[in-house]
Formats: C-alpha cells, sequence, structure tokens
C-alpha cells in the first residue's frame, strides 16, 4: 500500500497480512507511518495506490461506517469520545447501529432491553459502570481511554486497530487496560492490532511485532525475534531493549 | 426534581388555555405568534442545538409551508387542516431536495449553503408572479373549516377558535420533537453533533442521519410557516426573507440551544422582549440587540441553560 502526503512518502509499500486472533503489534520511531497506516486501513484515508481486503472482501473505498459496519473497529490516538453524552450514552450509540436500531425515532432508547443489557455488559466489560451517568468530558483521561475502547467494541468488531491506547496513561489505568486488551483478546472474539511507543505494553501483549521505518516494513516477528534483530536494534529500539 | 418540571408545564398549560377566556384579541393574536416561532424555533434548533448545524436558510422552509398552505386553501377544496399539513410536507420535501446539497458541508459553509438557499426561495416567491403573486404575495386566504368527527366542518373565523387549533398543532409538533429527541435517532444526532468522526467510527452514516434531521427540521418549520397563511389572510416574500430566519437562530440563543424547551422560552421572550422595547422606543431593534448581547455574555447556555444550571440546584436544595 501507498500514501503520500505532498513530498512525503507516508507508506511506501507495505504488504501486510494480519491472521485472526493474532495480537499484532506495529512499532517504529516517529514518522515511521505507524498511523497513517492505521488510517488507511481504517478509511480515515484513501491510499494513492493498493487495495485493502478485510475478511476477502475488498474494502479499499468503503467509506468508514461500511466498514465498521464489516467489523472493523479502531481507538485514536488523541482521545476520541462524545463528550458532553453520559458515559453510557456514548456506548450506545455504536450498539444501536450495530443492532440496526438507530433509525428508530419514536420510542425511548432505553425502552429497547437488549441495548440496556449490552451497555451494562460494555461498561462492566470496561470497569465504568459507576460512572455511566456521567458526562463523557468529566473522566479522567484514562477513563476516557477506556471509554473509547468500550466504544469500538460495542460494535462487535472482528478486527480492532488501537492506536496508542495507553498514551498519557498513569500506571494504575495502563493495568487496567492492558488487561482488558488481553482479556478480549484472550477470549478470542476479536483480533487487536496495536501501534504502541510503550515497549513495555508491546513486548507484553504481541504476539507479533511490525517494525515500520520510513513507510516500509523492516522487520516482522515474533517478540524475541524482534529483540534479536540487528537492523531494528540500530534504528529503532536503541539501547531500550539491551 | 420531576414535580417541578410537571407543576411548570401545567402551569404554562392551563396559562395557555385560559388565553381566549380574556376576550382580548390582542393576546391571543400575541400568543399565536408566540406559538408559531416557538414551534418554527423547536423545529430550527432539532438542527442546530441536536445535530449541530447551524442553518441561517429556515425562512426558506417557513415560507414554503405558508405558502403551499395558502394555494392550498385557495385553489383547492382542501379543508383547513389537510391544506396546513400539506403546506408542512411540502417544506419538508423542500428540505429533503436542499439539504441533499447542504449536509455535505458543516459549520460556516453549511450555514453559507442554507442563507444562499433560503434567499432562493426569496427570489421564487419574489418573481414566480402567476404562483406566489410577486411581491404582493398571497391575498384573500381564506381560513376554511376545520372537520372534526362528530361536529362536522367547524368554522374557523373566531380568531378564539384558531388560537386552539394552533395550539393543538403546537403541542402535537412538541410532542413529536420531544419523542424523536429521546429516540435511538435523537441520540445518533447528538453523537454527531458531538463527534462526527468518531460517530462514523461507531458506524453512523453521518451524511444520511444530517439529511434526514434537516428534512424533519424542513418539516416542523414549514408546520409552523403554514399557521401562518390562514391567520394572517395573505404570505407575503418577507416570510421567506433571511431576517425572517435570523428571528428561531436569536430566540434559542435567547432560550437556550442544549436544552429541549429553551427555544419555546426564547420565543416567548423573543416576543415579549420586542412588544416591551417597541412601547418605549420605534428603536425596537437597538433595544433587542442590548438584551441580546447582555443575554449571550451573561447567561451563556440561554435562561432555560442558566436555569438548569444554576437555579435549579438551588432550588433542590432548598426544597430538599
Amino acid at each position: 500500500m501507498h500514501k503520500s502526503f505532498g513530498e512525503v512518502r507516508a507508506v511506501d509499500g507495505v504488504d501486510l497480512e494480519l491472521k485472526e486472533g493474532v495480537l499484532t503489534a506495529i512499532i517504529g520511531p516517529n514518522g515511521a507511518g505507524k498511523t497513517t497506516f492505521i488510517n488507511l486501513l481504517s478509511g480515515n484515508f484513501l491510499p494513492d495506490a493498493g487495495r485493502i481486503f478485510f475478511q476477502g472482501e475488498e474494502i479499499t473505498r468503503l467509506p468508514v461506517h461500511q466498514r465498521v459496519r464489516r467489523g472493523l473497529g479502531r481507538s485514536f490516538q488523541i482521545t476520541n469520545v462524545f463528550p458532553q453524552l453520559a458515559v453510557h450514552q456514548n456506548v450506545q450509540i455504536p450498539l444501536l447501529s450495530h443492532l440496526g436500531a438507530a433509525w428508530r425515532f419514536w420510542r425511548a432508547v432505553d425502552v429497547n432491553g437488549e441495548i440496556r443489557r449490552r451497555t451494562e455488559m460494555i461498561l462492566a466489560e470496561t470497569g465504568l459502570e459507576e460512572k455511566a451517568n456521567l458526562p463523557a468530558a468529566t473522566l479522567s483521561h484514562g477513563d476516557q481511554r477506556l471509554l473509547e475502547v468500550g466504544i469500538a467494541l460495542a460494535a462487535e468488531p472482528r478486527l480492532i486497530l488501537l492506536d496508542e491506547p495507553t498514551a498519557g496513561m498513569n500506571p494504575a489505568e495502563r493495568a487496567r487496560i492492558l488487561k482488558l486488551i488481553s482479556d478480549l483478546s484472550a477470549a478470542g472474539r476479536t483480533t487487536f492490532v496495536l501501534v504502541e511507543h510503550d515497549m513495555d505494553v508491546v513486548f507484553s501483549l504481541a504476539h507479533e511485532i511490525v517494525v515500520l521505518h520510513q513507510g516500509r516494513i523492516l522487520a516482522r516477528g515474533t517478540p524475541s525475534a524482534i529483540r534479536g534483530d540487528a537492523r531494528v536494534r540500530e534504528i529503532y529500539l536503541g539501547g531500550e531493549v539491551a | 426534581m420531576r414535580a417541578l418540571r410537571w407543576t411548570f408545564c401545567l402551569a404554562a398549560a392551563i396559562l395557555l388555555l385560559c388565553i381566549p377566556l380574556t376576550g382580548e384579541r390582542f393576546y391571543m393574536y400575541l400568543a399565536i405568534q408566540v406559538l408559531i416561532l416557538a414551534l418554527f424555533a423547536m423545529g430550527f434548533n432539532l438542527l442546530f442545538g441536536y445535530t449541530g448545524l447551524l442553518s441561517f436558510g429556515h425562512a426558506g422552509f417557513y415560507a414554503a409551508g405558508a405558502y403551499a398552505t395558502g394555494l392550498l386553501l385557495m385553489r383547492t377544496p382542501l379543508s383547513l387542516l389537510p391544506s396546513i399539513l400539506g403546506g408542512a410536507l411540502v417544506a419538508g420535501g423542500l428540505g429533503v431536495v436542499i439539504g441533499f446539497f447542504c449536509v455535505r458541508h458543516t459549520r460556516i459553509y453549511f450555514a453559507m449553503l442554507t442563507l444562499a438557499f433560503g434567499m432562493m426561495v426569496y427570489a421564487l416567491a419574489f418573481d414566480w408572479k402567476s404562483v406566489t403573486g410577486g411581491d404582493d404575495g398571497l391575498i384573500g386566504i381564506p381560513r376554511g373549516s376545520l372537520w372534526i368527527p362528530g361536529m362536522g366542518a367547524v368554522k374557523m373565523n373566531a380568531l378564539w377558535a384558531y388560537y386552539y387549533l394552533v395550539l393543538a398543532i403546537t403541542a402535537a409538533g412538541l410532542g413529536m420533537i420531544h419523542r424523536v429527541v429521546h429516540s435511538p435517532f435523537g441520540l445518533v444526532l447528538q453523537g454527531i453533533r458531538e463527534n462526527e468522526n468518531r460517530a462514523a467510527f461507531a458506524g453512523v452514516p453521518v451524511r444520511r442521519y444530517r439529511l434526514a434531521a434537516f428534512a424533519l427540521s424542513s418539516f416542523i418549520s414549514g408546520l409552523a410557516g403554514a399557521m401562518v397563511a390562514p391567520l394572517e389572510n395573505t404570505v407575503a416574500p418577507t416570510a421567506a426573507h433571511w431576517t425572517k430566519s435570523a428571528a428561531p437562530v436569536l430566540a434559542t440563543l435567547l432560550g437556550g440551544i442544549h436544552t429541549f424547551a429553551g427555544p419555546m422560552v426564547g420565543a416567548f421572550l423573543f416576543y415579549v422582549i420586542q412588544e416591551f422595547i417597541e412601547r418605549m422606543t420605534e428603536f425596537w431593534l437597538l433595544g433587542f440587540g442590548l438584551v441580546l448581547l447582555v443575554l449571550v455574555l451573561g447567561f451563556r447556555g440561554g435562561v432555560v441553560g442558566y436555569y438548569e444550571a444554576r437555579i435549579r440546584p438551588a432550588l433542590c436544595r432548598r426544597l430538599g
């Protein structure tokens, strides 16, 4: 896949197959093209060249909401929730959309038992039950990030792209979100792909690591293989994993 | 604090039902104006407050409702209520067409597009003489009669009778808006207002929802305009002028954008302030501008927003 911004080749010939159930981490130095790559997959940008297939179907030019319908979810590098809406409403919007109930305009939202049940389930998974009625904007940074994962989960995605899920979190919050990701990944319903700067997170979670550098794949393999790869150490990891 | 809200609603309802008992044409006429603007502003706010799109062209739909109803009453044998509903439907249909182009853009681009389309409706009303009567407008629109099951055709010539009809239609319109904003559809609209990108990533086809909100908002605005034609017996192109589009914007800002009741309360204040200032000075717009300035700078969420943020919590504390 290719994507350029003016003279900058952000993604320059990345060819990648993601396997179901394999938690993949995409790493690389700043400007390596990680976020651009995620944005191409999720439909924020269209690629200049190349094609994207998801579960055997080409989705290269599908609009965002249709990718979501097909089971592709994501979170963002910068927290991205519905700030003035209550936490439970944040989760209800993707739920309604996923269940095909969002066009109903003549009955109150809460009348629907299925919506209520699933909302509670997601709030329980993300540990936000007690804050269900607060506006999302009043939550702590870490809770907002958890809520964002909750919003993505509500549409029951088969593949979920997380862009720096732990950025700006304190250690306790980080532990919570990592546990959430590894539990959900182990449950097997959802495959995770994450872009991450924090090497502890990457090496503790990922089954497979893809290293991007200057818009290309530099290396790909298991965490131990990547740890041992001389080129990766030279360009990116430096002394950090020594 | 549910009880407090119900008390307010009940008091307002009793007051509105009692106005014709005073026998004063002035109060009835003023109350009709307030009701019509309230419905207009509530329809407008469906798009502004709930979906996050500021339209400067809603007079176009208001006028479409008024003209269509006037024409139906003048040229077809339809009675009053079907004519009013027909007018609203024409406005809604126009909303689908104009909305189709407008919802491709947001913020200032959206506002400018709606302004342009609104002025096109104005130009059409002004120039299409054979249908709209040009700058004279439609003259001699009959008020017609209302067909009520069991009572047959009831003449609506008396102002009090028409007042009750306007009250009933406005109440029905407000009830409809209330249901819609509390429905899944209404929640999704608010999600789009809050964060369009996130809404798309929640699987929401954003543009289609915006168009639906636009059409519904046009329909309600058209319903408000439709009630004007039989009241005044005439409709002129000024109904479509951009200054008319400003009325729901101002009423909504006065009352409060992000509250359900805001635009209604704003419509009431709009006319009360206007009447009050007009008695003191002929420069009523200047006075109105000053009041608006104070309200926008001092009461950010409008009067109802201020009440909900400051006064209600205090009342709750005092009442336990």
